[in-house]
Parts: C-alpha cells; sequence; structure tokens
C-alpha cells in the first residue's frame, strides 16, 4: 500500500554531476601537493635536502580523506615528482643523486600507497556511519507516525506488560491519554468484557507472553473505555522478539466494530432490501444476460406482465417477447447500449403476452460493468404502459373528435375562464366575432361586442351562470347596428375536480332567420285572425240571411203551392160533374205539380238544416229507430205491397235520433221505390258488427245502381231516372250521406249479389256493449 | 152552452188559407163562427177588445185561436208571447197552424204556451183531417178553463 519514505540522505550521487565531482577530486590532489610544495620551498633552508617526501605524506593523506583512494595515489605520484623536481639535486631535473634519495622515494611511496588507503577506508567508514544513522532516526520517525495515523487502537507493552506506547485511535477508544499511561500494566487501561455475559476477559498481552505467538480475540468483545463507553472491538496481540527471538514486549492492535458491525449490518440490510424491491417491485425487472438476451432473474411483476411464470421465463429471452415487428430494432439498440454507444438502452415499444395479448411496455435498460468497464449483464425494467398509452390514444381520438364536431358545426361553440375571457373558440364563434383564435383567446365578449350594451348583457348572462352553478338558455344578440344577430344560447357552468365553478362552456345557435320566419309567421297569424274574423262575421251575416231566406222558403214558398194544391183539389171536387174529362185530368196535373213541388221544398230545407244546425248524437238502439220508421212509412209500404224484413237485434249505436230516423227512411223509402214495374219490392234490413262501428245495410230487390254513378247518386239534385218512371227529389241520398257525416259515420252503396243494391251507413257503436 | 159562443179566431194573411180553412170548417160540418183577423196587430186589438172590437156582443172572446206564425206587422210568436202575458186571456187555447217545419220555430212556439202545432197540409184532405181532429177534441172534448182573473 505505502512504501516507506526515502531517507533524506541519497547514498549515490546523481550521475551528472560526476565529472565535476572527479575534477574536485583531482583538483584537490593538485591544489594539496602545490600547497606542500610551497610549504616544503619555503623551509629549504632549514631543511635542505633532509626528509624531502615526509612533508608530501600530508598532501596524499589530506587528498585521500577528501578526494578518495585514486585521487591520493595521483597525489602521492604527484608529490613524488614535485619533491624531485623541486626539491631534490639537482633541482629543477628529473634525475636523482643518490642512491639514498631512491630508497627514501621508494618507501614514500610505499608509505603514502598505505595511508592514502587507510585514510580513505577511514573516511568510507565514517560516510557509511552517519548515512546508517540519518536512515535509522527517518524509519523511526517514520514508525512513529505512522503508528499515531492509523486508525486502528495499537498499544505497545513491555516484557511485563506495561505500556509503553499508545496511538491516538488506542487513546480515543479507551479514554486515556499515552502520558498518563506510561508504565501502567496493560490491564489498567485495556479493560475488555465479553458481549454476552459481560464477564471480564484476560487480557491478550499476558497471553502472547505466555504463548510467545500471535493472539486473536474472540468475538464479541466489549471494551470498556475510561468515561464508561462501551465499543465493540475485534483485535489481535503479537509478540515483540528481538533478533535473539527473546521476548521484548507485545502490541496490541485493535478495531472498533461498531461501524463495521453496522456496516455489515447494513451491507445485509440493504441486500434484503434491494431483493425486496426487486421481487415487489411495481414495475418488471429481470437481469438479462448480453449476449444472448436470456432472463438470469425476474421479479414478480415481470411474471405478470408477459403473463409467463418465473420458469417459463428462465428458459426465454429478452427479444423473444417482444412483439415481431419491433424485435430486430429493439435488439440492435440494446447492443448498441452495451457496446456503450449509448448511455442507456430506452424503447416504448410492444409486446405479446403468453396469452397473445398485446400489451405496450416501456422497456429500459442499463449495462453493469466491473470496474474495468466492461459489460457484465443488463439491468432491464419494465412497465406495462398499455392502460396509459391506450387512455393517451382515447384521449387523442376524443379530442380529434371533439375537435371536427366543434369545427364542423355551423353553432357557436367555446368556453370562457371565470373572469369571463375566452379559453376555447371553435371556428363558428371565431367567424361570428370577426377574428383570429390568436386574437380572441384570453379576451372578453366586452372586447368584441360591436355594441356595447351587447357586450354587457352577454357578461351578465355569464355571471348568472357561475354565480348559480346553473345551465341556463337565452336568447343573446351580436352585431352592429342594421345586422345584429340573435342567438339562442345555452350557457352550463364548467366546474373543476372539486365541483368549484372555473368557467363555463357555451353553445350558441343562429336563430336569426329562425326568428325572422316567426315574426313572419306571427304578423300572418295575426292577419289571418283578423281575415277570419272578418269572414266569420260575413258568414254568421250570410247564415243568418240564410236561415231568413229558408225560413222564407218554409213558409212563402210553400203557401202558394199549397194554395193551389187546395184551389185545384176544391175545383175537382166541388164542380167534378161540370167538368169535362179534359178539365178534370188538368186539374189533377195542377195537383201532381204542386205536392212535387212541396216535396222539393221539404227536402231542400231538410238537407239546409242538416248543414246549419249543430247535432249532438247520443246512444240509441237501432230497433226502436227502426220501430218508428217502420210505423211511419207502414202506409207507403202498404201502397206499393212491399216485402220488409228487419234482422232483429240491430244493435246500439251513437248517433243524433232525428236526422237517423231520416236517413233509415230514405234508404228504405228508395229500397221499395226503385223497382221494375210490376215487381214486388222486397227489402231487407240487417247490421253488421265492424269493430268500434255498427254497419247498417239496407238491401233490396230493385234495378241497382251502375258503378258509374254510385258516388254521383249521392250529390243534391242528381237523379238518373224520369220524374215519370220513379218520381223524386235528388235530395234524399244527399241527405243521407250528409247525414251519416255529421254524426261521425259514413255511406255506401254495393251490388246485391242477388239483384238490386245495398245501400249502408256505418256509425259509431256505443262503447261497453 | 150554444155552440155559436163557442168562436174560433183565425190569425191568417193568406186569403186562400182562410177560403180552404172555412171549406174544411164545413166540410167537417163544424158550425162553431170563425172570426178572421189577417195580422198580428189586429188579433191583439180583438183579444184586447179595443177599437173596433170593443164590443164583445158583436166580437165575442173566442174558444180556440189558430194561429200563424208568418203574420204581417206582428209575428205569431209574438202575439202568443203577449197574449200568455195577459190576465184574462193567458189560458185561451193556442192551436199554431204554420207552414214552418223548422225546429226552432217549433221550440219557440211550445215555449211560448201554445198548446198545439199543426204544419199546414199541403193537400186539402190532409187539412181536412186536421180541422176534422181540432172540432173534436178542442171545441168538443176539451173542457175550458173559464176566463176570469185569478
Amino acid at each position: 500500500m505505502w512504501s516507506t519514505p526515502q531517507a533524506s540522505a541519497s547514498p549515490k550521487p546523481p550521475r551528472q554531476r560526476t565529472g565535476k565531482r572527479i575534477l574536485a577530486r583531482y583538483g584537490v590532489a593538485i591544489a594539496a601537493v602545490a600547497v606542500v610544495t610551497a610549504i616544503r620551498l619555503a623551509l629549504a633552508p632549514l631543511l635542505e635536502e633532509h626528509s624531502p617526501f615526509l612533508v608530501f605524506t600530508l598532501a596524499v593523506m589530506a587528498t585521500a580523506w577528501y578526494g578518495g583512494l585514486r585521487a591520493a595515489l595521483f597525489a602521492m605520484v604527484l608529490a613524488a615528482l614535485s619533491a624531485t623536481f623541486f626539491i631534490l639535486r639537482p633541482r629543477f631535473e628529473l634525475g636523482l643523486s643518490m642512491q639514498v634519495v631512491h630508497a627514501q622515494l621508494a618507501l614514500f611511496l610505499f608509505t603514502g600507497g598505505g595511508l592514502s588507503y587507510l585514510t580513505d577506508s577511514l573516511h568510507r567508514a565514517r560516510s557509511r556511519a552517519e548515512i546508517a544513522e540519518r536512515k535509522t532516526q527517518a524509519s523511526e520517525e517514520w514508525l512513529r507516525v505512522t503508528l499515531r495515523s492509523i486508525g486502528d487502537g495499537v498499544i505497545a507493552t513491555d516484557e511485563v506488560g506495561r505500556v509503553c506506547f499508545m496511538n491516538p485511535s488506542a487513546e480515543k477508544l479507551t479514554g486515556w491519554k499515552e502520558a498518563d499511561v506510561v508504565g501502567w500494566p496493560l490491564r489498567e487501561v485495556f479493560r475488555i468484557v465479553g458481549e454476552p455475559d459481560r464477564e471480564p476477559m484476560e487480557d491478550p498481552v499476558t497471553k502472547v507472553l505466555q504463548e510467545g505467538s500471535v493472539v486473536g480475540l474472540a468475538n464479541h468483545t466489549l471494551l470498556l473505555a475510561r468515561d464508561g463507553r462501551e465499543y465493540p472491538i475485534s483485535d489481535s496481540g503479537a509478540p515483540i522478539l528481538d533478533d535473539t527471538g527473546r521476548i521484548r514486549g507485545v502490541v496490541l492492535v485493535f478495531q472498533d466494530g461498531t461501524t463495521k458491525r453496522e456496516a455489515a449490518r447494513r451491507l445485509a440490510a440493504s441486500e434484503a432490501e434491494f431483493r425486496e424491491a426487486f421481487e415487489r417491485a411495481g414495475v418488471g425487472e429481470a437481469q438479462v444476460d448480453l449476449a444472448t438476451g436470456r432472463f438470469l432473474r425476474v421479479n414478480h411483476m415481470l411474471c405478470e406482465i408477459t403473463g409467463c411464470t418465473a420458469d417459463e421465463l428462465a428458459t426465454m429471452t429478452f427479444p423473444e417477447v417482444t412483439h415481431p415487428d419491433n424485435r430486430a430494432a429493439d435488439w440492435a439498440r440494446f447492443q448498441a447500449t452495451v457496446r456503450g454507444e449509448r448511455p442507456m438502452f430506452e424503447s416504448e415499444t410492444r409486446y405479446v403476452r403468453k396469452d397473445g395479448r398485446e400489451i405496450r411496455v416501456r422497456v429500459t435498460a442499463t449495462i453493469i460493468r466491473n470496474e474495468r468497464g466492461e459489460p457484465l449483464r443488463a439491468m432491464v425494467v419494465f412497465q406495462d404502459v398499455t392502460e396509459r398509452v391506450e387512455a393517451e390514444e382515447a384521449l387523442q381520438q376524443r379530442k380529434a373528435l371533439l375537435r371536427a364536431v366543434t369545427e364542423a358545426t355551423s353553432d357557436l361553440i367555446y368556453a370562457k375562464d371565470a373572469a369571463g375571457r375566452l379559453t376555447l373558440a371553435n371556428p363558428s364563434t371565431l367567424h361570428a366575432i370577426g377574428r383570429t383564435e390568436e386574437e380572441a383567446i384570453g379576451r372578453r365578449d366586452v372586447d368584441f361586442a360591436p355594441q356595447a350594451e351587447q357586450g354587457r348583457r352577454i357578461a351578465e348572462l355569464d355571471r348568472s351562470v357561475m354565480t348559480s352553478g346553473r345551465e341556463v338558455t337565452d336568447e343573446e344578440e351580436f352585431g352592429p347596428p342594421g345586422a345584429v344577430r340573435t342567438y339562442l344560447t345555452t350557457k352550463a357552468p364548467l366546474r373543476d375536480a372539486s365541483g368549484a365553478v372555473v368557467g363555463l362552456v357555451g353553445v350558441s345557435r343562429d336563430i336569426t332567420a329562425r326568428k325572422r320566419a316567426e315574426e313572419e309567421v306571427r304578423r300572418l297569424a295575426a292577419a289571418l285572425e283578423q281575415r277570419v274574423e272578418e269572414r266569420t262575421r260575413a258568414l254568421s251575416e250570410a247564415n243568418a240571411e240564410l236561415e231568413a231566406f229558408s225560413y222564407t222558403i218554409a213558409h212563402d214558398l210553400r203557401a202558394p203551392v199549397r194554395n193551389m194544391h187546395s184551389l185545384a183539389d176544391a175545383l175537382f171536387e166541388d164542380y167534378a160533374e161540370e167538368l169535362p174529362a179534359e178539365a178534370r185530368d188538368y186539374t189533377q196535373r195542377i195537383v201532381g205539380a204542386a205536392v212535387r213541388m212541396d216535396n222539393l221544398i221539404k227536402d231542400l230545407l231538410a238537407y239546409a238544416r242538416l248543414a246549419r244546425e249543430a247535432i249532438r248524437p247520443e246512444p240509441l238502439d237501432l230497433d226502436s229507430v227502426l220501430t218508428d220508421v217502420l210505423g211511419q212509412m207502414r202506409p207507403e209500404i202498404r201502397e206499393r205491397r212491399a216485402e220488409v224484413t228487419v234482422a232483429w237485434p240491430l244493435g246500439l249505436v251513437v248517433a243524433h235520433r232525428t236526422t237517423l230516423g231520416q236517413v233509415v227512411t230514405n234508404l228504405l223509402g228508395n229500397a221499395i221505390k226503385f223497382v221494375q214495374a210490376g215487381k214486388k219490392p222486397v227489402a231487407h234490413v240487417y247490421a253488421e258488427d265492424r269493430g268500434d262501428r255498427v254497419r247498417l245495410w239496407v238491401e233490396d230487390n230493385g234495378i241497382g245502381v251502375e258503378p258509374e254513378h254510385r258516388e254521383r247518386i249521392f250529390r243534391v239534385f242528381e237523379r238518373l231516372h224520369a220524374q215519370e218512371a220513379y218520381p223524386g227529389t235528388g235530395i234524399g241520398l244527399a241527405i243521407v250521406r250528409k247525414s251519416a257525416e255529421r254524426m261521425g259515420g259514413s255511406c255506401g252503396v254495393e251490388p246485391n249479389p242477388t239483384g238490386g243494391s245495398r245501400f249502408w251507413i256505418e256509425l259509431p257503436k256505443q262503447e261497453g256493449v | 152552452m150554444n155552440v155559436a159562443d163557442i168562436g174560433v179566431l183565425v190569425v191568417e194573411d193568406d186569403t186562400t188559407d182562410v177560403l180552404m180553412i172555412r171549406r174544411a170548417f164545413k166540410k167537417a160540418q163544424l158550425v162553431n163562427p170563425l172570426r178572421i183577423v189577417d195580422n198580428g196587430d189586429t188579433a191583439v186589438d180583438y183579444l184586447s177588445g179595443r177599437p173596433p172590437y170593443d164590443d164583445r156582443a158583436t166580437h165575442p172572446l173566442p174558444a180556440l185561436i189558430l194561429l200563424d206564425l208568418k203574420l204581417p206587422r206582428r209575428s205569431g210568436l209574438e202575439v202568443l208571447e203577449w197574449l200568455r202575458q195577459q190576465p184574462g186571456l193567458k189560458r185561451l187555447p193556442v192551436v199554431v197552424l204554420t207552414s214552418s217545419m223548422e225546429n226552432t220555430d217549433m221550440r219557440k212556439a211550445y215555449d211560448l204556451g201554445c198548446n198545439s202545432y199543426l204544419v199546414k197540409p199541403v193537400s186539402f184532405e190532409g187539412l181536412l183531417d186536421a180541422v176534422k181532429a181540432l172540432g173534436v177534441y178542442w171545441l168538443n172534448l176539451n173542457r175550458r178553463a173559464d176566463t176570469e182573473v185569478a
């Protein structure tokens, strides 16, 4: 981990300085020899030629001390030359005069070499000793610093177990200061108990001293500090041995286990949390093999999403669950993420569940890498976003639909906020106010209204909707003078989630055209009413006149006819014997004409009465009506020798008695009248139940009615025969039809299968019968 | 009581009708005196005894009134209405003899208190039958109330 610090003085000098160093060494030699030569020359008068080399041994020794062995040998040679040249005769020559001098030179060289060696060796030894001293000092300093700064507590004792060192960590844990406890027995400072039973434990130093080997502490050891705190610790003790293997002391190393134990506990908890989180995550999670995409580990939610069990997924790969359309692209992107080309794999894609259902899934993957950055596996998260996507799509569709509707309609659709500012306006609205969407949104009606009063009225209606919280429908006007348009507006409050009114939604329909039409209708109706009134007045006047007219006819027109009749009768009766046969015939013809005229008037009056008078139908028994009619007609039936049969009972109807009597009289009269001369008239009356109506049939054996005349005969004054053949007024059947209509019924004629005709009248049946 | 006292007042403007009524009375052998007035006002004058009818000896109150409805000056209905309000006259039997078959006329006549309503038949035979019936019923069988004011 960390290397020992370099000693401050390096034994090896740097190479680049070697040249200078050599120069210095040999410079020392030259200088020393030169100095000694100078000194010898100065002493020459005194010493003559005695001991010419002796002084030079000083130069050689000095050179050996400062310049080393080789420089000393060099100085010795220099000294020999210098002595020979400057001191010995012949001076300033290199020759040697005497034998003794040769011996002296040889002795000098020998002695100088030995001194050089000795001096150099001495110098080296001293240098080495200095370096060793410095190294030891540095090493001790380093050790001290190291021990002080180490995180573990360290206590060293001597061979009898007395404290001689404590580092700050140990001080902190034990609560004692090193300075206070040096020399104390260890157990005073380092008090330990077993964690479970709190029994004092044997102090490790004693054990180390006894056993002479490294000792570890039992687990769950508590250190009781001076201030009463307790620390779970783990420690070990080791003997300090000297070179001879004798125990010189014990070093005890211990750690505060609190943080470690906490860390371990946390790690375990974190691991459990992670597993829990992984398993119970609200999203699908999986670890995936990078090369094959195989699922290595899956959680419960992923099983839910894919519809597969964990065992099934274990045999499947990550691309396999992807929809075939998306598979290749997703896998390519995943691989790009593995290669580090993209930081993260993200995809909103389609999956196919085991049950075949297609779902939308949001997949994110991160690549787990080792410290060298090599990919190991992928951590993939799956979210089923089907509902969200479908909801978004549905929302989009609804928005599009709403937009399409609001854009397609000619109605004005808009929304306003609580301050009356437009928040939404469809094209029809924008067209009506003549603004673009940008100009309109955020502004109020008072800003648009061509007439200030219109804006105020609209704002007033808006306020009433928002304060009442109820839907309001009213008419609004908008537009410049002369081009004001009317709108039928419905406004409903717009509420937020809490139900508070935050604005309104309005729909306005342009009803200008309709209003105009209604106005026109009202005007026309008023005019019509006036005309009807006028017409009614005219009609009632005419009616009154008609009544007077009818009265006149009834009274005045009949009087002369009656007079004609009476006078002709009187003439015939009183003067029959005096009149010729021809005159008698004439009087009879006058009587006939008077009778026809009177019948015509009576029928006309009856017909007019039907049209004019109110008829109140009431429940009637047809039997009683027919009995009356037959009674009244008995003379006529007898006269014509007719046979009339009735299929009693006929039933109950709702009709007007007098009117119905007239109808039956007319029908029965016709039935026995329109018969071929000489043939016995036979009539049959019967009723037919037709649900809520009763049809009364009058069947005859007469001459019948041709199909082309069946409608005609019911009209007034329509006659098919001459008076001489079948006398009549041509009003009888018109009265039948009018009577049927006035009583809410109908009438008609059909040919009788056995010859003749079948006339019928249909009337409402009495209820509950 | 003398038959001459059981007179009939005929209120009729049509002379031919009057002629025929006289003829019918004759043919029916009814000898009751017929007194004829030809309009409503005259009828009222006669009945109330105003001149020229103030002499009850020559113009006695009738036992029966034959009243036409369509009359000059005052209509038969007006005469009837007036008559039923007169204390001494209101119980006189009145037979309406008219050409009108209008329901309104009939209803009004009965409402105003006519005793019978006859429609003039177009033939003399019919009139004769009616007059015979009148004679039998109103002039012979029917018991008259007195004319006292009560």
